[in-house]
C-alpha cells in the first residue's frame, strides 16, 4: 500500500464501527487521492472522479461491517470503484475519454524531461485503454497502487499466480506502446 | 543475485518512495533493457491521474458520505419495519381465517346444509330447492307432502294422454282443434 498501512486501516475501521465518525474522515483522507488516481487510470473522466469517489465510499461504508481485513482496504475500495466505473461504461455503452494528465515524476525543472514524461503518460493511458479489463486493473493495482499479488487476487477474485500472469501480460503489451 | 522477477516485484515500492534500489539492483537495471522498460511503465503508472485528486475536501466528502449512509440506514430501518408489520398483518389474517374455518364455519345443522341433504335424499330431481319449513317435519309428514305432489310427467303421463284415440272422426278432430285455437 502506498498511503496507509493495513494495520492502521483495521484500527480505523474498528473505530468507525464504534461510531467514531472521525475514523471515517481519516479513511477518506487516506484513500481518496490514491483511489482517485486509480479511477482515473481506469478511464474515468476527471469530472466523474468526485462522483465516483463519493459513491465508492458510500458503498464501502454501507458494507464496512462485512470487511474482515483479509484484503487491504485500498484493494477493496479499488474493487468497488472499478465496479462503478464498469457499470458506468455499461450504462453509457462506451468508454469515457481517458485523461492524459499526468503527475511529473521526472525533474520538473527540466522541461524536456517533463514533456517526455507527459508523452510516456499519454501513451500509457492509451495503452491501458486497449488492455483487457483484468490486465488493466491488475496492472494499476500493482504498479500504481502498490498492492501485493495476494491482495490483488483477493480483490479481483482470482489467484496470486493468475494476478502475476495478468500483470506480466499487461507489461508486455504496454512495452510495445511505451518505448 | 538480482533477477528480473525480483526487480519487478520491488518496483512499486521504489516508485512510490517506500524503498530505494540497492547497488546490485541498480546495476541490473542499468544492464537490462526489459527491466528498464518496465520501470518506465511503473513510473508512468504512478503519475497517471496525478491531477485527478478529489476536488472535494476529504472532510467535506466524508461528511456527505456519512450523511448518505445514515439516511440509507434510516430508510433500511423503515423498510424493515414496514416489512415486519406486513408480515405480522399477513400472519394475523391467515390465523383469523384459519380460526374462522375451524370454529366459525357454518353449522352442519343449519338450514342450508340440512335442506340440501334432505332434498338429495328424498328426491332424485336435479334441482335442489331450499325448503326450510320441512326441516323440522317428521317422516310421516314428509311422506304426506310427497304423496300430495303431482306424479312426475315421465312416469305415467304422455303427451297423448286425454287426447282422442284412433276411433275419433274427422269432425271430432276438427272440433278439438278449433277449441284449442279458441
Amino acid at each position: 500500500m502506498t498511503d496507509a498501512g493495513p494495520r492502521d486501516d483495521v484500527a480505523l475501521v474498528a473505530a468507525y464501527r464504534r461510531a467514531d465518525e472521525r475514523a471515517a474522515t481519516e479513511i477518506v483522507r487516506r484513500h481518496a487521492p490514491g483511489l482517485a488516481r486509480y479511477l482515473h487510470g481506469l478511464g474515468a473522466g476527471p469530472s466523474d472522479v468526485d462522483d465516483l469517489l463519493q459513491e465508492t465510499f458510500f458503498k464501502a461504508f454501507r458494507a464496512l461491517e462485512g470487511w474482515r481485513g483479509e484484503a487491504s482496504l485500498r484493494g477493496w475500495l479499488c474493487t468497488i470503484g472499478a465496479n462503478l466505473v464498469r457499470d458506468g461504461f455499461r450504462r453509457s455503452r462506451g468508454r469515457t475519454v481517458i485523461s492524459i494528465e499526468d503527475r511529473d515524476l521526472a525533474d520538473a525543472s527540466d522541461p524536456f524531461e517533463e514533456v517526455a514524461a507527459q508523452e510516456t503518460g499519454s501513451r500509457l493511458a492509451a495503452g491501458l485503454a486497449g488492455l483487457p479489463r483484468l490486465q488493466r486493473e491488475v496492472f494499476l493495482l500493482r504498479a500504481q497502487q502498490g498492492c501485493e499479488y495476494d491482495d490483488i487476487a483477493r480483490a479481483l477474485g482470482t489467484t496470486p499466480g493468475a494476478a502475476r500472469v495478468h500483470y506480466h501480460h499487461a507489461v508486455k503489451r504496454l512495452k510495445e506502446l511505451v518505448p | 543475485m538480482t533477477n528480473c522477477e525480483g526487480l519487478s516485484d520491488r518496483m512499486p515500492a521504489v516508485a512510490d518512495g517506500r524503498s530505494g534500489w540497492t547497488a546490485e539492483e541498480q546495476a541490473h537495471l542499468d544492464a537490462c533493457a526489459d527491466c528498464r522498460a518496465e520501470w518506465v511503465l511503473v513510473g508512468a503508472a504512478q503519475g497517471i491521474g496525478g491531477t485527478a485528486a478529489p476536488r472535494t475536501d476529504p472532510e467535506a466528502l466524508a461528511t456527505v458520505v456519512l450523511a448518505r449512509v445514515r439516511a440509507a440506514e434510516r430508510a433500511d430501518r423503515r423498510r424493515a419495519t414496514t416489512r415486519w408489520a406486513l408480515t405480522w398483518c399477513g400472519l394475523a389474517a391467515a390465523a383469523a381465517l384459519m380460526l374462522a374455518v375451524l370454529f366459525g364455519g357454518p353449522d352442519p345443522a343449519t338450514p342450508e346444509v340440512a335442506t340440501a341433504a334432505s332434498t338429495a335424499s328424498v328426491t332424485d330431481v336435479a334441482f335442489h330447492v331450499p325448503l326450510p319449513e320441512l326441516d323440522g317435519a317428521e317422516p310421516e309428514e314428509l311422506q304426506a307432502v310427497l304423496d300430495g305432489l303431482e306424479v312426475p310427467l315421465g312416469e305415467s303421463s304422455t303427451l297423448d294422454a286425454g287426447l282422442p284415440g284412433d276411433d275419433v272422426t274427422q269432425q271430432d278432430m276438427e272440433r278439438v282443434l278449433r277449441a284449442w285455437e279458441g
